[in-house]
Order: structure tokens, then C-alpha cells, then sequence
């Protein structure tokens, strides 16, 4: 067949070029050949262009480059700081498969550099570590200290990263309200991102999946948003199940179940897509699908007039879908069909939709062109920012495979991000972050922690070595990454913003507050989600997110009854309680330290944290339910979910690591030290509201900078432990 | 500074040498193909034209309640639909898709990434590359469609390039032969043709003046020795289609003339040609005709394109 259809091809290229030696066929080229001329010369043209005048540009640009950070120039002591960020990468577990020798490139970055743990923040929450990353800042100067803070007025859950409102003014025409301006999307974490300082000192930066950046800023560079980017939906992460089952439509966290009928061959359903704006009361939008069963395993899927075939157990790629609002306005998403089964019932998992990177709805990138860029240089991606969906795996409605595949796919993409940015930027910062080892450590503890409740009889499952291949898998790219920045002015750290550990047992710290009589609840309150069974007149605090307590303020809650004099002192009194907290049924120590936050966070914003963080044990954690504000009538709960592992404890016992291609001189190296250590490799004066400090690393040659400019900053220099 | 300038004229002379020996052996490729495929293409040609004649006198014969602009119009518009459909299932559509987004990638790395030379000397490289492709990937469908399409403008061409004699116009008839001049050669009288000016003999041609004097399909009987040719001539107020020539077995005159029969591969005539006036109009007229109809064509095809989910 192949040589047929070779042998085809070249009569029809011989018979093509005949044709062309007719004399008149000039003129004629019709339609098909003014498509192959047009398009191509249009490219060439713009090609042409492009690079005369990048090029004629260039000496301008330099020069006005050079200007402008010619005394960062002058003191930098490398060309390019490339940092690889594993998130939740477990400092204990990669020693342990280093002695083993299953992470030799870790290994031998060791040898040749540093390996140490790094210390991470209170609380030890991706949002918050990777914020105080980028700003070099401890919480309080960023103002981000948890997933979630609640609102004021009436202390319902909100996303503490972002806000995300409608246009301010629109256009009233009959039943259609005209946006008059953009939605207003506000980036609720405060501080200046270390690369945006580099930048104003002419130093580029290639910025990819580093959590907390949506909405994207504008610095000198280009950067991809991750953690907290929504769905089309305005969510987290919102899946969809649809099943021909008997079950009822059901409500899962993060997703939502709809029930199908199948009609001889055929399955019609629609997507949900978010609220139509456009038109007053009409909900959110719909894209409906088709499904025609082909085959025992096998169907076609169509969608906006689009044909996908699907296989039992098999992920569709992604797939565009459409959200008609009216007036020719349509919003883009995308997201992959996974076809469940067919017989008895029909079950088709879709991923939560999907901001399209290729006409993204939001700015998840600056400048906006550059997720544009991404996905015409790569294919289509993954932006929601925990694209990995662990509810869908917590529901039984995924498997491991499904699951796994997922964050697979999740760090195939970001790892051809990633290397195009080293690729292209030989001078400046590259920072990547992989979150797949935080998702597949959250979901696949269980099987390397046997005295997990989740455990239970997965002796001989599957994926049981997760971990360890995840480990493995990372060594590979540690090691990819090494051979790309293998030159003498490139800087390597591969960091993770926290460790990890088992979570066992939640504690319902509403429950203790209620015990201890700092809750009460309305009758018929207790099961009622977002604190709505609580009564907030005999309330004086109360827990809500992952990170710790709140205490219920007058004058700052719209119902507070805590006096503001006595606030210092409540937070004291919790505090002493709650430190040393045992789980008596365990005999087991639950809660290692609480934290009064305005004694440990320093800034104009650390008024804004729960009042209290709580530094949970090893193997504990705020219980699901606490999480949600859903008092329930225990203390402590199993964890028998597939979410079984967590790092949401006392950051004392969860550093992250630090491995570095040079050697380090300074004891206990923090997340926030990396900022002004980078600022201070590229020669840039660490600003005064930083609280970290620069890390001493050494020259090329091992030997440490006698002069060094983080000595010339005024900063302490530390004694050297480092690992080698 | 002489010897730089020197060296550059040295280096746009071999550049255009080179350029030069490329296009001459393409040239000479093309040639010894169309040596080899001539009587291939004659063929093929001889069946398919008669074929095409009847299609092309039903379509039009369809818009001839129309103007001739709005014919041309509307088959234009036509021809994209069915060009795009050929198009859309003759073509690798993922290849292409792939190509036009590494065009598209590499033309905005232009521009992210514009400090570093580098990268702008590399997305250049790797842009002319994706062209490339991207003209590969094109060549496969324009070689399937450019045949028809040939035919089908063909059929154009024969109504909107010239148009048909009006009744007392004259026009010039060219008899070339094989060899020079040595045979009897004569235009028999035709009712509704008058020939003002007899034979005239050039080096290898004859020559007649004749003027119309009635609407109508005419044959014209060329008697040469003893040999009966005929040529058609064409008078008339209507969109027409004439033949301009009627010619021997060379496949490209079988492509653009192809209304009349070839002429015996015996007969010492070549070729007969009559010399008909040129459609006058900006908008259908000649050659502005071809202009019209790939621009409709295309706009057409460039509209619908979404709409039929194809990607060019």
C-alpha cells in the first residue's frame, strides 16, 4: 500500500510538473495552487520581515540593553540561572533512591554540587511556598497563606490567589448585556516576582508553570501561568461524568455526574461551559455532543462538527470545544474525552474544560501570544492550573492508569516548555515547575505507606511503585536537563517547595473549637458545608481551608464577637491548647505546633492570614470536612481516600530540597533565599523588602567569591553545610 | 574595500550562475518529460475533450440566461466549492495543520524572543523549513486538482478570452504548414462568409482576409492539394465559445484549443488559426476574465473554508 501510494505520488508530481511547462498554465493556477502561493508567500513575507528587522534592530537593542544593566553586567557571575522546580519533591525519599542508585543523575549532581534541604514556609502549601519564592518574601508581604481565605461579610470559601468578576459596565440591548471592557481578574497575591527586578535590569526571563502567576504580570520575558489558572468555568477543576447508570445525577467535589440515555447506537449530552454573560438568566452555556457507539469498544465522538474516534480506556487528544454565547460571540476551551465502557451502562469521563491556549479566554500568559506560541510550537496543553484531576481519582469515577496518564501527559508537555526555553534563552532565567510529582505523591501514598486506611489489600496493585517510577522519571529529566545547561555559565538548582508525608487521620478542628466552646452550632447546623450550621453570635473561632483557625473578629467579620483587645490573647490561649494536641485513639501526637500567624509573619498584609496556623504531625492533616467548614460529630477521621499523602503539617518536619550544579556555603537555605540569590548571581541588588538573603555559591572553579557580592549587600554569611 | 566589493560581485555572479543552471536543467527536465508524456497526454486529452465540450456546453448553457458577468460569477463561486472539497480530501489536512503552525510558532518566537539573535537566525532557518513543508504537503493536491482545473478553464477560456465574430466584421485566417510553401492551397466559398483578400503566401503560412456577413456556426473548407480540412468559424452576439485554432497532436494545443478535431497526423497542414477579436470588459473580458474568476474563486474558497472545516 505504501509503495502504492509512493508510486502515486510521484506520477502525480511528475504529471504536476509537466503541466507547469504548459506555456499558458501560468496564468492558470486556479484556487488549489493560489492557496499553496498565497499562504507560503504571505509567511515568507512576514519571515523576511521579522528577522530584517530583528536584526537591524538588534545593535539598538543591545545597546539600550547594555545601558540599562551595565552595572548588573559588570558584577554577574553567570549568564544563566536555570531553576527546575519538582513540586513536593520529598527530601527522605530522594536519598532514599539515591543510596539505592535509582536517581543517578540526582546523585551525581550531589557529587558535583550540592544536595541539602530546603526550608519551606508556614504553612508548607504549594501556594504559599511558591509565593514566597518568587517574591523572595515570608507570607505576610505577599499575602497568600493558603488555596483558600473566606469572605468577610458572610465567611464563605474564596480563592485566596485571585479574584474573577464580570465587566464593570456593560451595555443593556433587550435581553443582551454588551460587555463595555474586559472581566477584571486580579492577581490577590502581593509582592514583586524576582524576574520582573532582573527585568528592569535588562535580564530576560523564560517563566514556565510556576504557581500564583495568573493573571499573567508584564515583565521583561515571557512566562506561562499555572497553579489557581481556572477552568472556562470559573473553577478549580470541574469534570464531568456522564453515565447511562441508574444512579440519580450526583454532585462529586470537583465535578459533576449527568445522566445519559441511550438511544439505539446513539448518546446525545451536552458540555457545560461557563455562564453566558451575554444574555440576562440564561445560564451557563451548553455545547452539545453526539456519541455513536461503532463497535463493543469502540465510538465517534462529534462535537462543533469535529469527529473523534474513541476507544474504551483510551484518552481522546484534545479536542476543541465551543461555548456559543450569542451575537457571534463564541469561548474556547478544550479537553480530552476518556470513553469508560459501553455495555452494561455507558460511562464517558471528560476532563475539566479547559482555557485553549491557542485562543485563551483569560490571560493565562504574558505576553498573551506567548500560550499561542506554546501550543502552535507543541500541540495543544494542558492551562488549568492543577490540570491533574485528583477529584475525579478521590470519586472512583478514574482509575490509577486514568489518573496517571493524565499527569503523564501534564509533564510531556510542560518538559517540551521547559527545554524550549532553554533552547532559546542562553542569557537569563529559566524556571520551570513540574507538579506532577505533588499529584502522584497526593494520590498514590497510600500504596508506599502501609499503614495507611487507604492500604488496605493494594498489596499487589498496579502502580504500587508510583512513587518510586515518578522518582526515577524526574532523575531522567534532572538529567536531560543537566546535558542542556551542560556549558560553564549556566547555574542549575533543582528545588521543590516542600516535602511530602503520609495523611492518615484528619483532625475536625470545628469539632475541637466546639469542644473546647469556641463554636457553636445552630440547631440542625452540624453537615451544613461553608460554615452555614454555625452560629455566629456565640462563635469565637473557627477553622476553614487547610491552614489553620480564624478567629471570628468584631469589626473584621460582618458578625464578629471577639473583642479586637482580646484577640492577641484568644490566639494564645488556642495556641497553648492545640500545641502538643494528642489523637488519643491512636495515642499518636496530631498536632506538633500552632502558630500564632501575627507573631510569625512580618508585613503589611499578615493581618490578612488565618489567625492561627496549625502544624500538624506527621500522618495528620485538617480533615476534609473541616476544610470545607462542615462540622461533623468527630474529632478525628480516617483517611481512606486516594488522596493519601499530604504535606499540609509543620513545615519543620516537610523541607523541600536543593540540588545545585555548584557548591553552596550557607546553612539552612530557604525557598525565599532563591529570589535574591539569583538577583545577586545576575548582579542585581537585592531589594531592601526582601526577607530572603542570597545564598553563597561558588565559582565554577568550587572556590567561593572573596568579595562576593552577597557579602557586599551587607548579608550574613553562613557557614557552609553542604552536602557533598 | 576593493577586494570586499569584488568578492560580493563575485558572490552575486556565481549565485546567479548557479540560479541560471538550475533553472536550465529544470528546464531541460521538464522538456525530456514532456517528450515522454506528450503522447500520453494527447490521448488522454482526445477523450476527454469531447467530454468536457458537452460539460462545459450544459453548464453554460445553464447561465446563459445570465449576463456573462454573472455566469462568470457564479461559476467561479462554484468552482471554489468543488476546489475546496478536492482540496480538502486530496490533502494530508494533520501535515498541513502541523506545517502552518510551525510557520506560525516560529514566526512569533520571531518576536518573544527578539533579544537573542540567536534564536532569530534558528526561527528563520526552521521557518523556511516549515514553507517547505507546508509547499510539500500543498504539491500533492494542486498536482490532482491542477489537471481538471486545466480543462475547466479551458472551457473558460474558449468563451470569455475572444468572442465570436459580429455580423461584417472581418478577421484574418492562418493556414501553417509542415513545410514550406509547395502545395495547392484554396478557401472554398461559404454562404454567410465572404473572403476579401485571397490567399496571400508567407514563408510557411497562408494567409486570408475574410469578412462576416450573417450570424451563425460556420465551417470554413480549406482544399489543400486534394485535401478537404474544414475550420469552424463562429459569428454571433452571444456568449460563444470559439475555436481559435484547430491544430495537430501537441497536447498543450489539444488542452487550450479544444473544440475542433486534431488535424490528420498525414495532413502537410499544422495548424489553422483564426484571429478573433479579443472580449473587451474589466471584468470578463480577456485575461481580466482569469483575474476575476481567482479572485471569486478564492474568496469564495477562503470563506467557506471554516465553515467546511478545511485548512489550507
Amino acid at each position: 500500500m505504501r509503495r502504492y501510494k509512493t508510486g502515486l505520488s510521484v506520477i502525480l508530481l511528475t504529471g504536476a510538473f509537466v503541466l507547469c511547462d504548459a506555456p499558458t498554465a501560468q496564468a492558470y493556477i486556479g484556487p488549489g495552487a493560489g492557496f499553496a502561493v498565497g499562504s507560503s508567500l504571505v509567511a515568507f513575507f512576514l519571515a523576511f520581515l521579522s528577522g530584517a528587522a530583528a536584526i537591524v534592530l538588534w545593535p539598538t537593542r543591545w545597546l539600550f540593553r547594555f545601558l540599562r544593566g551595565r552595572h548588573a553586567m559588570a558584577r554577574a557571575r553567570t549568564k544563566r540561572f536555570v531553576i527546575l522546580g519538582l513540586d513536593g519533591m520529598e527530601p527522605t525519599l530522594a536519598e532514599k533512591y539515591m543510596a539505592e542508585g535509582k536517581m543517578p543523575n540526582l546523585s551525581k549532581l550531589k557529587r558535583k554540587g550540592t544536595f541539602t534541604r530546603l526550608g519551606t514556609t508556614a504553612p508548607p502549601l504549594s501556594p504559599v511556598a511558591w509565593s514566597s519564592f518568587l517574591t523572595g518574601c515570608n507570607p505576610g508581604k505577599h499575602n497568600i497563606f493558603d488555596f483558600l481565605t473566606r469572605n468577610t461579610r458572610n465567611y464563605l470559601p474564596e480563592l485566596s490567589s485571585v479574584s474573577i468578576h464580570g465587566p464593570r459596565r456593560v451595555l443593556k440591548l433587550g435581553k443582551y448585556s454588551i460587555p463595555l471592557g474586559k472581566s477584571d481578574i486580579r492577581l490577590m497575591r502581593k509582592g514583586k516576582p524576582f524576574w520582573n527586578t532582573l527585568g528592569e535590569h535588562g535580564i530576560f526571563g523564560n517563566i514556565i508553570r510556576v504557581p500564583i502567576t495568573f493573571p499573567a504580570e508584564p515583565f521583561r520575558g515571557v512566562l506561562l501561568s499555572a497553579m489557581c489558572v481556572p477552568d472556562l468555568r470559573g473553577s478549580q477543576g470541574t469534570f464531568s461524568f456522564y453515565s447511562s447508570g441508574e444512579s440519580t445525577q450526583e454532585e462529586h467535589i470537583g465535578g459533576e455526574q449527568i445522566r445519559v440515555k441511550r438511544e439505539g447506537n446513539l448518546v446525545r449530552s451536552y458540555l457545560v461551559g461557563p455562564d453566558n454573560g451575554l444574555r440576562e438568566g440564561a445560564g451557563a452555556m451548553q455545547c452539545p455532543f453526539e456519541v455513536e457507539i461503532t463497535g463493543k469498544d469502540s465510538a465517534v465522538l462529534t462535537v462543533n462538527g469535529e469527529r473523534v474516534e474513541l476507544t474504551c480506556g483510551k484518552y481522546s487528544p484534545w479536542v476543541n470545544v465551543k461555548f456559543k454565547a450569542g451575537l457571534g460571540i463564541k469561548v474556547d476551551g478544550i479537553c480530552e474525552f476518556l470513553l469508560q465502557a459501553i455495555e452494561p451502562e455507558f460511562r464517558l469521563y471528560v476532563t475539566p474544560i479547559q482555557i485553549d491556549p491557542a485562543k485563551p479566554a483569560m490571560p493565562i500568559s504574558y505576553p498573551s501570544v506567548f500560550s499561542n506560541y506554546l501550543a502552535k510550537n507543541q500541540g495543544r496543553y494542558a492551562t488549568l492550573g492543577l490540570a491533574e484531576d485528583t477529584w475525579g481519582l478521590n470519586a472512583v469515577l478514574l482509575g490509577d492508569d486514568d489518573f496517571l496518564h493524565q499527569c503523564l501527559e501534564a509533564d510531556e508537555e510542560r518538559e517540551k516548555m521547559f527545554f524550549d526555553g532553554l533552547e532559546k534563552v542562553r542569557n537569563g532565567l529559566c524556571v520551570c515547575v513540574f507538579d506532577g510529582v505533588d499529584r502522584i505523591q497526593h494520590m498514590f501514598w497510600r500504596y508506599i505507606d502501609k499503614d495507611h486506611p487507604a492500604h488496605k489489600g493494594q498489596a499487589k496493585v498496579q502502580h504500587r511503585d508510583a512513587i518510586e517510577e515518578l522518582y526515577k522519571r524526574m532523575d531522567e529529566l534532572v538529567g536531560k536537563t543537566m546535558k542542556a545547561c551542560d556549558d560553564d555559565n549556566t547555574v542549575l538548582m533543582v528545588i521543590s517547595d516542600h516535602g511530602f508525608n503520609s495523611f492518615r487521620r484528619g483532625v475536625d478542628l470545628n469539632v475541637w473549637l466546639e469542644q473546647q466552646g469556641y463554636l457553636v452550632l445552630k440547631p440542625e447546623g452540624r453537615g451544613q458545608k461553608y460554615l452555614a450550621g454555625v452560629d455566629w453570635s456565640k462563635t469565637k473561632a473557627y477553622c476553614l481551608g487547610l491552614a489553620g483557625i480564624w478567629l471570628n473578629i468584631k469589626g473584621r467579620e460582618s458578625q464578629g464577637i471577639v473583642d479586637p483587645a482580646d484577640a492577641d490573647a484568644l490566639r494564645e490561649e488556642l495556641c497553648e491548647k492545640l500545641t502538643g494536641f494528642r489523637d488519643e485513639e491512636k495515642d499518636e501526637l496530631a498536632i506538633s505546633r500552632a502558630f500564632d500567624a501575627h507573631k510569625i509573619y512580618a508585613g503589611p498584609y499578615k493581618t490578612e492570614s488565618p489567625d492561627l496556623i496549625i502544624g500538624y504531625n506527621r500522618g495528620y492533616r485538617v480533615s476534609w470536612e473541616a476544610a470545607i467548614g462542615q462540622p461533623t460529630d468527630k474529632l478525628f477521621h480516617d483517611n481512606d481516600k486516594a488522596w493519601s499523602g499530604d504535606h499540609c503539617i509543620d513545615p519543620k518536619l516537610i523541607p523541600g530540597v536543593l540540588y545545585c550544579n555548584r557548591k553552596i556555603d550557607t546553612q539552612h537555605p530557604r525557598l525565599m533565599d532563591l529570589g535574591p540569590t539569583v538577583l545577586d548571581m545576575f548582579g542585581v541588588d537585592v531589594p531592601g523588602h526582601m526577607d530572603g538573603r542570597p545564598l553563597t555559591v561558588a565559582d565554577l572553579d568550587g572556590t567561593f567569591p572573596t568579595n562576593g557580592h552577597a557579602d557586599g549587600n551587607g548579608k550574613l554569611k553562613q557557614k557552609a553545610v553542604t552536602v557533598s | 574595500m576593493d577586494t570586499l566589493g569584488k568578492i560580493l560581485v563575485d558572490g552575486a555572479l556565481a549565485a546567479w550562475w548557479l540560479y541560471e543552471a538550475i533553472i536550465a536543467v529544470l528546464m531541460a527536465g521538464f522538456s525530456a518529460l514532456n517528450v515522454v508524456l506528450d503522447p500520453v497526454l494527447s490521448t488522454v486529452l482526445r477523450v476527454l475533450n469531447p467530454i468536457a465540450n458537452i460539460a462545459g456546453d450544459v453548464v453554460y448553457g445553464m447561465v446563459s440566461v445570465l449576463s456573462p458577468a454573472w455566469g462568470l460569477v457564479i461559476i467561479s463561486a462554484i468552482t471554489g466549492v468543488v476546489m475546496l472539497f478536492l482540496f480538502k480530501y486530496t490533502s494530508n489536512q494533520t501535515a498541513i495543520v502541523a506545517s502552518k503552525d510551525a510557520i506560525k510558532a516560529n514566526l512569533l518566537a520571531l518576536k518573544l524572543y527578539k533579544d537573542e539573535l540567536r534564536v532569530t537566525f534558528l526561527s528563520q532557518w526552521r521557518l523556511l523549513l516549515a514553507i517547505a513543508r507546508l509547499q510539500w504537503h500543498m504539491f500533492k493536491p494542486v498536482a490532482i486538482v491542477i489537471f481538471p482545473m486545466l480543462v475547466g478553464l479551458s472551457q473558460m477560456g474558449i468563451r470569455y478570452q475572444w468572442r465570436a465574430l459580429r455580423s461584417g466584421e472581418q478577421a484574418y485566417v492562418h493556414m501553417y504548414l509542415d513545410e514550406p510553401l509547395s502545395h495547392e492551397v484554396a478557401l472554398e466559398p461559404v454562404q454567410g462568409v465572404s473572403v476579401e483578400v485571397p490567399a496571400m503566401a508567407g514563408e510557411q503560412d497562408y494567409a486570408w482576409r475574410i469578412r462576416a456577413t450573417e450570424s451563425g456556426r460556420f465551417a470554413l473548407k480549406f482544399l489543400v492539394d486534394s485535401e478537404m480540412i474544414e475550420k469552424e468559424l463562429v459569428v454571433g452576439d452571444k456568449l460563444e465559445r470559439v475555436s481559435v485554432e484547430r491544430a495537430g497532436a501537441n497536447w498543450v494545443t489539444q488542452l487550450f484549443h479544444p473544440i475542433e478535431p486534431l488535424l490528420p497526423s498525414s495532413s502537410p497542414v499544422s495548424r489553422i488559426e483564426i484571429k478573433y477579436p479579443d472580449r473587451e470588459s474589466w471584468f470578463y473580458g480577456s485575461n481580466y476574465w482569469v483575474l476575476t474568476f481567482f479572485v471569486i474563486s478564492m474568496l469564495v474558497a477562503l470563506v467557506l473554508a471554516p465553515v467546511f472545516k478545511v485548512k489550507f
